[in-house]
């Protein structure tokens, strides 16, 4: 309807002169501009109704702050900030009479150390992350179909910390195995515990195709004393075994 | 009939246990995000002859490779150190080791055994070396060659020697083994001497020197001995790099430097740049095409030409790079380099020859001069203005300083026989 308005109002104005030459030619630009200018306000009307292809979500990645690297240079390495303590907090103690503490003796930095307590506390983020997840009655997207939302989620909350346990000791040589044989790689260590946690016996059932990086899973169970003690009705599947799979590409990064 | 029933329910029940078997009916975990680090090796002190040393000697092997972490044997508990040649993968499971080596020295042959702490109690190689005039020091590289050969698959460089040249008191061409033992200077020149190059058998080393008041190109015998010059064109005759039966190097006896490919009697055999500009510093990869440094397009940059001619530049980062060594194993066409970055020092570079990917090996220490690839290509030694001579295993980036001394240029010679 509108459409129609727009196309004629030229041809009105083409009359109104009175000089229409070759009409076939003319009446054929005539017709392009309206459909040109109808299909823009047809495209303005119906935006709404246009949809995306369905696809998989794609996580976004954005650019550092920084000044970019002029491609003329040499390359550099990537460095990083080393880790520091937070600052010494100062203790009060209710007793009016108490002496001055002696001083603490600064303590040496130690960059290993502090990776390791940055790993903790963000594994133990992770942990209280999902922990936050209180949904008894659905379960969890890690949950077992057999059992319960309860007993599911007390199973979840072992294994992650047996994992983690385990994992501390978990070291693929660098070079020897090297990062994209690591991605494809996976092998399983069945693991049997004892009511207690500790680990009575672990043996390599399914390797991995490399001899290093098996090795590596397997002396992280054997590198593993304990681990905490299964729930009461995990204690039975813990004692006869189970299968710790290393790696895999599904979930690793 | 009666039969083939009673062969059926076997095989049913056989289906049967081999379901319920080991691995499939356990409940999955899974584990992901390892940890990444150096292989974690503890190396206890040897038993028997001369034990303090050839342990000594593995230890420092093991640590210039870049390929281990060697645990501190101080953290290692008595009950294991007493345990000689056995081995309990449990308890040294508990000290953090993957594997353990162990050596033991007795009526002149040394005994090594790996053990794998993934794998059991049992040792994953058992070998012997006989020890020679010289000490344990060789069948201990032997040793290292074998733990290495076990994990990688390639012999490791143990035992390989590397030229080079003093800038400090003396300027003489010298040779240190490879994990910084044994010191030897092999000229006689009391003149500066420079860039030394290791002949591909290891008998001989080529290098320029100022004896004759003109950079000639000499030849002495790795050993040490009498040198005898082979090169004496007016002007330069440096950089040699061995070329099959011959030398590659710079002559500018008509006025400008350019590559000429000379016999090892000093005959001039063909020349191999034809350019107004500045052509040195040859390198020759394992299917023959040489690296070379030219400012033919402005600044000095790494060039490549085959067999046939026709030099493409492959290195287009940097104002200033220079001393090309191309990797020897034959599936790595990696060239390292020294380029001078923004900041003014000088760093190890490699640049893939094929693709033109420029990876940095060096930073932040000082500057870093002359580098040269290991005869397995894994490592690379360097000058730095730290002092002395560096080696870097360029994937892990574990570097570790082999001499203190003043040294420049140095040329790693082949890998031992075995």
């Amino acid at each position: 309807m509108g459409t129609a308005t727009i196309a004629s109002m030229p041809a009105v104005a083409v009359e109104r002169h009175g000089k229409p030459r070759n009409g076939t030619g003319f009446l054929i630009t005539l017709a392009l501009h309206g459909a040109i200018v109808g299909g823009i306000f047809w495209k303005h009307t119906h935006r709404e109704e246009a949809h995306e292809a369905p696809r998989d979500f794609v996580v976004a990645e954005m650019v550092k702050l920084g000044k970019p690297r002029e491609k003329f240079w040499l390359p550099r390495l990537p460095t990083r900030a080393p880790d520091r303590a937070p600052p010494p907090t100062i203790k009060i103690t209710d007793d009016p009479f108490a002496s001055a503490a002696p001083a603490e003796a600064p303590r040496p930095e130690d960059p290993e150390v502090s990776k390791e307590v940055k790993k903790a506390l963000n594994r133990a983020r992770l942990m209280a992350a999902a922990a936050g997840d209180e949904e008894p009655e659905e379960g969890l997207p890690t949950g077992s179909p057999d059992g319960t939302a309860t007993t599911a989620k007390a199973g979840d909350a072992w294994a992650t910390a047996m994992v983690a346990a385990i994992r501390k000791h978990w070291s693929v040589p660098t070079e020897l195995v090297n990062d994209a044989a690591l991605e494809k790689l996976e092998a399983m260590v069945r693991v049997q515990i004892a009511e207690d946690g500790t680990i009575t016996s672990s043996a390599l059932v399914q390797p991995s195709g490399n001899a290093l990086y098996d090795d590596a899973c397997a002396s992280a169970v054997k590198a593993t004393p304990k681990v905490p003690p299964p729930p009461p009705n995990m204690v039975a599947r813990a004692a006869k075994g189970v299968g710790l799979v290393c790696g895999g590409k599904d979930l690793g990064k | 009939m009666r039969c083939a029933i009673v062969a059926a329910l076997a095989l049913v029940s056989a289906r049967a246990e081999s379901q319920t078997g080991p691995a499939d009916d356990l409940p999955r975990i899974r584990m992901t995000d390892p940890n990444r680090d150096l292989f974690k090796i503890a190396l206890p002190r040897a038993e028997g002859d001369g034990a303090r040393e050839a342990t000594e000697i593995e230890t420092r092997d093991l640590d210039v490779v870049g390929l281990f972490r060697i645990l501190d044997p101080a953290s290692f508990p008595p009950a294991l150190l007493a345990e000689g040649l056995g081995f309990n993968s449990i308890n040294w499971s508990q000290v953090g080791a993957q594997g353990v080596a162990k050596m033991r020295i007795t009526g002149g042959t040394l005994e090594g055994r790996l053990y794998m702490v993934g794998r059991g109690d049992a040792a994953v190689i058992t070998k012997t070396h006989k020890l020679d005039g010289g000490g344990a020091r060789s069948a201990v590289h032997a040793w290292a060659n074998d733990i290495v050969e076990f994990l990688t698959g390639n012999r490791g460089p143990f035992g390989s020697r590397i030229a080079y040249a003093q800038t400090g008191g003396a300027h003489e061409i010298a040779v240190v083994d490879m994990d910084g033992g044994r010191t030897a200077v092999v000229t006689r020149m009391n003149s500066d001497c420079m860039l030394p190059a290791f002949s591909p058998g290891g008998g001989e080393i080529a290098f320029t020197s100022f004896l004759r008041d003109n950079p000639d190109l000499w030849i002495v015998s790795a050993g040490g001995g009498r040198a005898r010059r082979v090169s004496r064109k007016p002007g330069l005759n440096t950089g040699a790099a061995w070329a099959g039966g011959g030398i590659v190097l710079t002559l500018s006896f008509d006025g400008n430097s350019e590559l000429y490919r000379i016999g090892t009697d000093g005959s001039l055999q063909s020349r191999l740049t034809s350019s107004p500009a500045i052509d040195v510093s040859p390198s020759i990869s394992p299917d023959g095409q040489i690296a070379f440094v030219s400012n033919r397009q402005g600044s000095p940059q790494i060039f490549v030409m085959g067999s046939g001619g026709g030099a493409r530049r492959v290195t287009f980062q940097g104002k200033y790079n220079q001393t090309p060594k191309w990797n020897p194993r034959p599936d790595k066409p990696l060239i390292a380099f020294a380029g001078r970055d923004e900041r003014g020092a000088f760093d190890i570079f490699t640049v893939d020859a094929r693709s033109g990917d420029v990876q940095r090996v060096t930073q932040g220490q000082g500057s870093n001069f002359d580098p040269s690839w290991s005869p397995d290509g894994r490592l690379l030694v360097y000058a730095s203005s730290r002092g002395g001579l560096w080696v870097m295993n360029p994937e892990t980036r574990h570097e570790v300083q082999i001499t203190r001394a003043a040294a420049s240029s140095p040329s790693w010679g082949p890998a031992p026989k075995k």
